[in-house]
């Protein structure tokens, strides 16, 4: 049996950090209009051909002429190129379009929008809808369209990428975040002596906040963004959750890969650029419960579970009722508390009278403990099943007889340091830290740095931000060498799906694989 | 010409056959009214109009057929379908007697692939141009689905040998170089004729057609010193916009994807010269090596790759700034370079070190270099492979791309292209002689030492198909899609010519979900084309079409004059050919007059299959496509007979 020893953070959801470059007011309000078909007006679509009208965001500019503006494009799709360079370019007899016509003006590039014809007065493909909108939308949309596909990139400059990082200045993480700085660092230099890539060297850009200070970490995910320039953000930790940043962040697009956090599965569509290493919560209680349906075999079928009435301990219980039903087994009791404040010994018996067989725990590791202890002083031993995650640490430091029956889900697989996949990992820790000792910050820190490679190199060199979320939302199977392989798509933005079980070693303070890394069933 | 009317006639004929077959269960679909059509949440909309114009469509006229996908509920359009599609004479305007019709019926015919049974006009055919060093191009029909069989479309005749190729984006018309003629040949793709000769002067090699389709870059390889450079043609008109010496040597070409700058290299000269396009103007000549062999733009990387015959060097230049960013070091016999449609990964044959070097153009370094032996010469690319033919070897090398970039170089696969080496032929053409086919995973390639070009489909051991070029040695190959295009989101078009008037039954396809309707169409009598019908009709003394295979069979026909509707008697030189589908072994049949306007001649079915009989009096300018045909069924034990491909 393999072993290791783990640690995890204290779990934070993370969603999107943003900023909108640096386009002019007028240009970014026209590239709503572009890419939402939404103005500060009423915005409606007249489907020529079919008689059709509908309401303009069911039909934006980009979703034919695509984000950056030039035509042909996947499945042999060929809707114009409409970059301001080609809609203004001489052209004697027939263009690419079909049609012969001069170059555009602002009042005939109006005029196609509005009335679907271009400057030689031919009528554009019928395809093309005739849009109604105000003057002012109109304007802001001339606007953006003659910056379109060439707009500055954030963090991109002709020699440098920059990526941002969020980092906890003190508190319980801060050295965790500085080896994970000193990793980041490391690659990132190596990368950058191999060439770095399409000529540019990448940057780290560390953001450190101060953990107690509510406000902290908000102000320095804004700096970051706004003042730091940065292209992404890479392997935050520790922002705590409730910082009123997040919610700053979740607005704006920028793209957030590996947050160094247990995450929620958000509402589809709600989060598109946080790329996640490791399954959500939700996920790995359905490994969790999957796994006490294979142990039992329907024998042990009385679950209770025990939630925080967090987002988090809610999120778990959920995804553990699910899949109890699915496998149809009796959720005897359900018990949510306010996160460090479970009443154990009232739990203990509620639990007992319901004659519950096995527990499910989504909430703080102290909870955790103070249920043991009473359980313990009972003399009832139940398998009690929680996320590594939420429980690791503090279960793992009070490991006795207490925690022999405990089963703790990870969504980390553990690494095989004899594999071949993972020597450049093991290479690269040996340049900066002790030869062998790592925790699954570095192991997720890691990942998330070849993953941004991988998708900076498949973004070429006129990276922007949309390219780089559609790189990384088109990877498929990808081994980082530390990581199961990482698979996101439209609507997963979690790379690798799954979670082992875990036992406790307690006479060597480790951790036992109890079942291997799999995804829910 | 006399082959291309049959050709045409054989699908005709095919067709006809099937109309004329009886229908045996449900009666025939009523047509349907309108060109809309809804069903599982998808509609469908026909459109066919002239090209160019309005109004009605006409016989022998061009016409956009194109068919609108869209959701019914949200009129979303729905992108990146490959629908198919067939037009089929339902009704010739001429007809005299009216078959049965059943448009579904026929369709899952066409879609069963059988020999002989073809649409008269399938939407989704497409045909492969070999390049030959007989002063020629052949048009080859593939007609994929038919191993070891094919048949040449049509011939093209060239003033000399041509040298290098371009088409437009529209596979309409295609450029050819002609160094010896000192011109550009255009080859209108529709009618596949030389319509136009550009002289350009010089030594005209290497031809590219900017992305815009707006320039045609002819290398002038020309020995002056003044004169070696590029020839700029405007492709819509054909007028010379421009010539600009560059410097000496042949000259290889390439474009940045905007079409901003042209590069040219200068061979002798150890230079790429920088050419700015909207000027036409040449604004820098930039040092790369001793001798540049190869250009290769990169679309990741926004730089262009000049590969060193000389030095083994790669160097890299920067896209906007054009200077040297970077140079990767190989080994000297650097050859052909091209780059991943992505632009990430650049190959580069070796011929000297008989390897294929790959680059990264990520960090511009050499990520692998593959072993292929036998002097590689060529390379071409599809979506998963990386295609090198040899000069010493009639294997073609395969390097799969999605084992490119991994710690492993990836494993070169091989299959043969013939029996003999490409170098045993002299004189390889600029041109490649590997071309993707147009259906997914396949590729076309050209032996020039055995004329043959064969078909091959990724995954397969050996080639599926080998098309015989007819005595001509190809050295280069295109193809020319007469498929159905996605010309926007959801809508899928094409161009077709409308050989005859009468009602079409316009057949659609759908694969997923399975769709499948007809449409129809109606095109007009062309009174522009001269209404001199034959001078002649025909009827065929045959009461039933359905004839033992082996044996003899006495055919009687009787000729009319047209105008007069009486006997032609006395026809001296009446001529019946008979050929099985799909067109092999014609066979002509001697003819005896047997009573006033009756022909009689006996045609031999050895095999079962479909077979038509064709008649012609050349003293009277009656060709064998003017006259309607016969088409018989040669069965055995009174089955219908099938086709070999038939499953």
């Amino acid at each position: 049996m393999r072993r290791a020893l783990l640690v995890f953070p204290v779990l934070v959801l993370i969603p999107a950090l943003a900023a909108a470059g640096n386009l002019s007011e007028a240009e970014r309000r026209g590239q709503r209009i572009y890419l939402e078909g939404q103005g500060r007006g009423s915005i409606t679509a007249r489907l020529v051909g079919p008689g059709l009208t509908a309401p303009g965001s069911a039909f934006p500019c980009a979703s034919c002429h695509l984000d950056e503006g030039p035509g042909v494009r996947e499945g042999g799709v060929r809707a114009a190129d409409i970059t301001h360079a080609t809609l203004t370019k001489e052209f004697p007899g027939v263009r690419p379009s079909g049609r012969a016509h001069g170059p555009y003006t602002d009042e005939t590039l109006k005029r196609a929008v509005t009335a679907g014809r271009d400057p030689g007065g031919n009528l554009l493909h019928e395809a093309h809808p005739h849009y109604v909108m105000n003057a002012e939308d109109l304007e802001d949309l001339v606007a953006y369209l003659k910056v379109l596909g060439q707009e500055p990139v954030p963090g991109v400059s002709d020699t440098e990428i920059r990526v941002g990082i969020l980092l906890p200045d003190g508190g319980p993480l801060e050295a965790a975040a500085t080896a994970v700085r000193d990793l980041l660092q490391v690659y990132f230099e190596e990368l950058n002596d191999q060439g770095g890539v399409y000529r540019r060297k990448l940057r780290l850009v560390p953001a450190r906040f101060d953990p107690l200070r509510p406000a902290s970490a908000a102000a320095a995910a804004r700096d970051l963004i706004d003042g730091q320039d940065v292209l992404c953000l890479l392997a935050n930790l520790g922002v705590p959750p409730e910082d009123e940043g997040l919610a700053l962040l979740a607005a704006a697009n920028v793209p957030v890969i590996a947050p160094l956090q247990i995450a929620v599965r958000p509402p589809d569509g709600a989060d598109d650029h946080t790329f996640h290493i490791y399954a959500t919560v939700d996920d790995q209680a359905r490994v969790m419960v999957d796994f006490v349906a294979a142990a039992t075999e329907g024998s042990l079928a009385r679950v209770a579970i025990l939630h925080a009435t967090d987002r988090i301990g809610t999120a778990g219980a959920a995804g553990a009722r699910q899949q109890a039903d699915k496998h149809g087994l009796m959720v005897v009791v359900e018990v949510p508390f306010a996160a460090g404040r479970l009443p154990a010994a009232e739990s203990v018996r509620l639990l007992r009278e319901a004659r519950t067989d096995t527990v499910l725990f989504f909430g703080p590791g102290t909870d955790a403990v103070a249920f043991l202890h009473e359980a313990e002083r009972e003399q009832w031993r139940p398998p009690f099943l929680a996320p590594a995650p939420m429980v690791g640490a503090t279960v793992l430091s009070t490991a006795s007889e207490l925690t022999r029956t405990v089963f703790l889900s990870s969504p980390v697989a553990i690494l095989d340091v004899q594999s071949r996949d993972a020597a450049p990992f093991l290479a690269l820790l040996a340049k900066f830290g002790t030869p062998g000792e790592y925790s699954s910050f570095h192991v997720a820190a890691y990942a998330g740095a070849k993953l941004l490679e991988e998708a900076l190199r498949r973004s070429g060199r006129e990276v922007t931000r949309h390219r780089l979320v559609q790189a990384l939302g088109s990877l498929w199977a990808f081994p980082t060498g530390v990581t199961p392989l990482l698979t996101y798509g439209r609507s997963r933005r979690v790379g690798a799906l799954g979670a082992q079980i875990l036992t406790i070693d307690v006479e060597r303070q480790g951790l036992i694989v109890a079942a291997p890394w799999r995804e829910p069933q | 010409v006399l082959h291309r009317a049959l050709t045409f006639a054989v699908r005709f004929a095919a067709l006809t056959l099937l109309l004329a077959s009886p229908v045996v269960g449900q009666p025939p679909e009523p047509a349907p009214s309108a060109n809309r059509w809804v069903r599982e949440d998808i509609a469908v909309e026909f459109s066919a109009r002239p090209v160019g114009g309005q109004g009605e469509l006409r016989e022998g006229n061009f016409a956009e057929v194109e068919f609108r996908i869209t959701d019914a509920a949200t009129g979303r359009p729905l992108r990146s379908l490959a629908p198919g599609a067939w037009m089929d004479i339902g009704q010739p305007v001429a007809a005299r007697e009216k078959a049965p019709l059943d448009c579904r019926q026929k369709m899952s015919l066409y879609l069963s692939g059988r020999i002989g049974i073809r649409p008269m006009l399938d939407l989704n055919s497409y045909f492969v141009l070999t390049l030959n060093r007989e002063s020629s191009i052949s048009v080859v029909d593939p007609y994929v689905g038919m191993p070891g069989k094919t048949y040449v479309f049509a011939h093209i005749p060239l003033s000399r040998p041509g040298a290098d190729w371009a088409k437009t984006a529209d596979h309409k018309r295609l450029f050819v170089t002609i160094p010896r003629s000192r011109e550009v040949a255009v080859v209108d793709t529709e009618g596949f004729k030389v319509s136009t000769r550009v002289p350009v002067g010089g030594t005209p090699m290497r031809i590219v057609l900017q992305g815009d389709g707006r320039y045609l870059w002819v290398g002038d390889d020309s020995a002056e010193t003044g004169r070696s450079g590029v020839v700029v043609i405007e492709a819509g008109t054909l007028e010379i916009a421009g010539r600009i010496p560059t410097g000496r040597g042949h000259h290889e070409i390439a474009l940045s994807p905007d079409d901003r700058w042209a590069f040219v290299s200068n061979r002798d000269e150890g230079t790429v010269s920088v050419i700015d396009v909207a000027r036409l103007a040449k604004i820098k000549d930039v040092k790369t090596g001793p001798q540049p062999i190869a250009l290769a733009y990169s679309r990741s990387n926004q730089a262009l790759y000049v590969a060193d015959g000389k030095s083994g060097e790669i160097a890299v230049l920067d896209g906007r700034r054009h200077e040297v960013a970077a140079r990767i070091a190989a080994k000297p016999g650097l050859g052909p370079m091209r780059f991943t449609e992505d632009g990430r990964w650049g190959f580069v044959v070796n011929s000297e070190e008989n390897a294929v070097h790959i680059v990264d153009s990520a960090n511009n370094r050499m990520a692998h270099t593959v072993r292929v032996g036998g002097r590689p010469y060529s390379l071409a690319l599809t979506r998963a492979f990386a295609y090198v033919r040899s000069l010493d070897s009639a294997q073609v090398s395969m390097i799969p791309l999605s084992e490119v970039g991994r710690e492993q170089p990836p494993a070169v696969k091989e299959f043969a292209a013939g029996t003999e080496r490409p170098g045993a032929a002299s004189g390889i053409a600029v041109a490649g002689p590997i071309v993707p086919a147009v259906v997914e995973a396949a590729v076309m390639v050209a032996n020039p030492a055995d004329g043959n070009v064969y078909f091959y489909m990724e995954g397969m051991m050996a080639p599926m198909a080998t098309f015989r070029n007819w005595g001509h040695r190809p050295s280069a190959l295109e193809v020319v899609n007469r498929s159905l295009k996605e010309i926007e989101p959801g809508v899928y078009q094409t161009t077709v010519r409308l050989p005859l008037a009468g009602k079409y039954d316009v057949g659609f396809v759908l694969n997923s979900p399975r769709l499948l309707h007809c449409f129809v169409a109606d095109v007009a009598l062309n009174p522009a084309l001269a209404r001199r019908g034959p001078p002649l009709e025909i009827e065929y003394l045959v009461s039933d079409r359905r004839v033992s295979v082996g044996g003899d069979v006495t055919l009687a026909f009787k000729l009319t004059d047209a105008a007069t509707q009486r006997p032609r008697t006395g026809l001296g030189d009446v001529r019946v050919v008979y050929y099985m589908a799909p067109g092999r072994e014609r066979i002509a049949a001697p003819v005896r007059e047997v009573a006033d306007g009756v022909y009689e001649t006996t045609v031999t079915l050895r095999e079962a299959g479909a077979y038509y009989v064709y008649v012609a009096v050349p003293s009277v300018e009656v060709q064998f496509a003017d006259l309607p045909f016969l088409s018989l069924i040669a069965e055995t034990g009174g089955q219908p007979v099938r086709g070999r491909a038939a499953n």
